[in-house]
């Protein structure tokens, strides 16, 4: 007779051996493939957040200056987030840790009133670094940005910016715009996408 | 009485129950089919979804926001999840006037981001989006295409959808 999963007592009438070893053999079962899924669900399901606004941001002037855009400041709701760790633009976190993240957002720019036709709006992504003992002075480390002119036909303008960053814990992103629609002020429309993915760390392995 | 793994429930008997090859049968069952899981998470691992299609070219109407009804992609069973999407518009025609071109991605029949191009004074320019969606199986992803001018346009549309993340 064979000895199945190694019992040393395999008769008929040692019901409860059987049982128990059944029992520990599900078990141990159970914890390797665990170990194995959540493995390769890392692996295929890099962290990453979407959101979307669901209030324009209004009444941006017209300027060379920046004017933030970042999301939050519109009523912004997420869509998905499985960040492994809180995450926030103005301070990315330590985990996962210095790696390749693609940045984008997308976003309808339209004047609140009359067009300035062919005018400026000009969306970036920059990533900054507070210089060490600079106090508050951050450096410009890279940069993603979109420039587009009004069309004025109606509809405002479709603006997408993504790029990929190399990000070092404690850098900051921004999202920024600035026009010349100096016939009325800009207006972010409602349902702006902004959203970031961890593409891989710069050391060899990570976990989660 | 019999009971379960807390994971996977994996079905074993208690001491006191009747040991029979059934229970043999019903554990290994149940482990082939998680099995079969982690199987197709591995598949998912290595083989993530990527398409990448061009529509036709169809003819639009000048300021007539129209659905490029070639080159559409619906998100596959085990696909649910978010995905990166992009659609690139070229135009192969010459209108009598062009202002713009812009094109949306859609989501079903919702529009989800989208670019515009500033073509006055009939510059050639053509047009490209890219966003994610949080897409769920059987969704199907398309572009409207939008020239303003005057004429008619001749346009194809190069698309690309990407699985960046599962949602299992």
């Amino acid at each position: 007779m064979t000895q199945p999963i190694d019992l040393d007592c395999p008769d008929p009438e040692n019901y409860a051996a059987v049982a128990l070893q059944l029992q520990e053999t599900a078990l141990q079962v159970e914890q390797r493939l665990y170990e194995v899924e959540r493995t390769l669900r890392a692996a295929a399901n890099r962290p990453t957040i979407v959101q979307t606004t669901t209030a324009a941001l209004t009444g941006l002037a017209s300027s060379l200056s920046f004017s933030d855009i970042q999301p939050g400041l519109a009523t912004t709701t997420t869509n998905f987030n499985n960040m492994p760790f809180g995450w926030s633009y103005s301070f990315i976190p330590v985990l996962p840790g210095p790696g390749g993240y693609d940045i984008g957002c997308c976003l309808n720019a339209i004047a609140s009133g009359a067009v300035t036709d062919n005018s400026l709006r000009q969306v970036r992504i920059q990533q900054l670094r507070t210089v060490p003992g600079g106090g508050s002075v951050q450096d410009v480390v890279d940069s993603a940005e979109a420039t587009v002119f009004e069309a004025n036909v109606g509809g405002g303008m479709d603006i997408t910016v993504v790029g990929t960053f190399h990000l070092q814990p404690g850098d900051e992103i921004t999202f920024e715009i600035r026009h010349q629609n100096a016939a009325s002020t800009l207006n972010i429309s409602s349902g702006a996408i902004y959203w970031t993915t961890f593409l891989g760390s710069e050391t060899a392995v990570v976990t989660f | 009485m019999p009971d379960t793994t807390p994971i996977y429930a994996f079905p074993y008997p208690c001491p006191g129950d009747v040991v029979d090859a059934t229970d043999f049968q019903d554990l290994a069952n149940a482990i082939e089919a998680e099995l079969v899981e982690v199987d197709a998470d591995y598949l998912l691992a290595l083989n993530r979804f990527n398409v990448d299609q061009q529509s036709s070219i169809q003819t639009i109407p000048a300021g007539v926001d129209t659905v490029i009804t070639t080159g559409q992609y619906t998100i596959p069973a085990g696909g649910a999840g978010i995905w990166i999407a992009t659609g690139h518009v070229f135009n192969t025609s010459t209108p009598a006037t062009t202002n713009a071109l812009r094109i949306r991605i859609r989501q079903g029949a919702v529009s989800r981001f989208g670019f515009t191009a500033n073509a006055e004074g009939n510059v050639p320019r053509n047009a490209m989006a890219v966003g994610p969606i949080v897409a769920a199986a059987g969704d199907v992803l398309s572009a409207t295409v939008l020239f303003s001018g005057v004429g008619n346009m001749d346009v194809f549309v190069d698309f690309t959808f990407k699985m960046l993340c599962r949602i299992a």
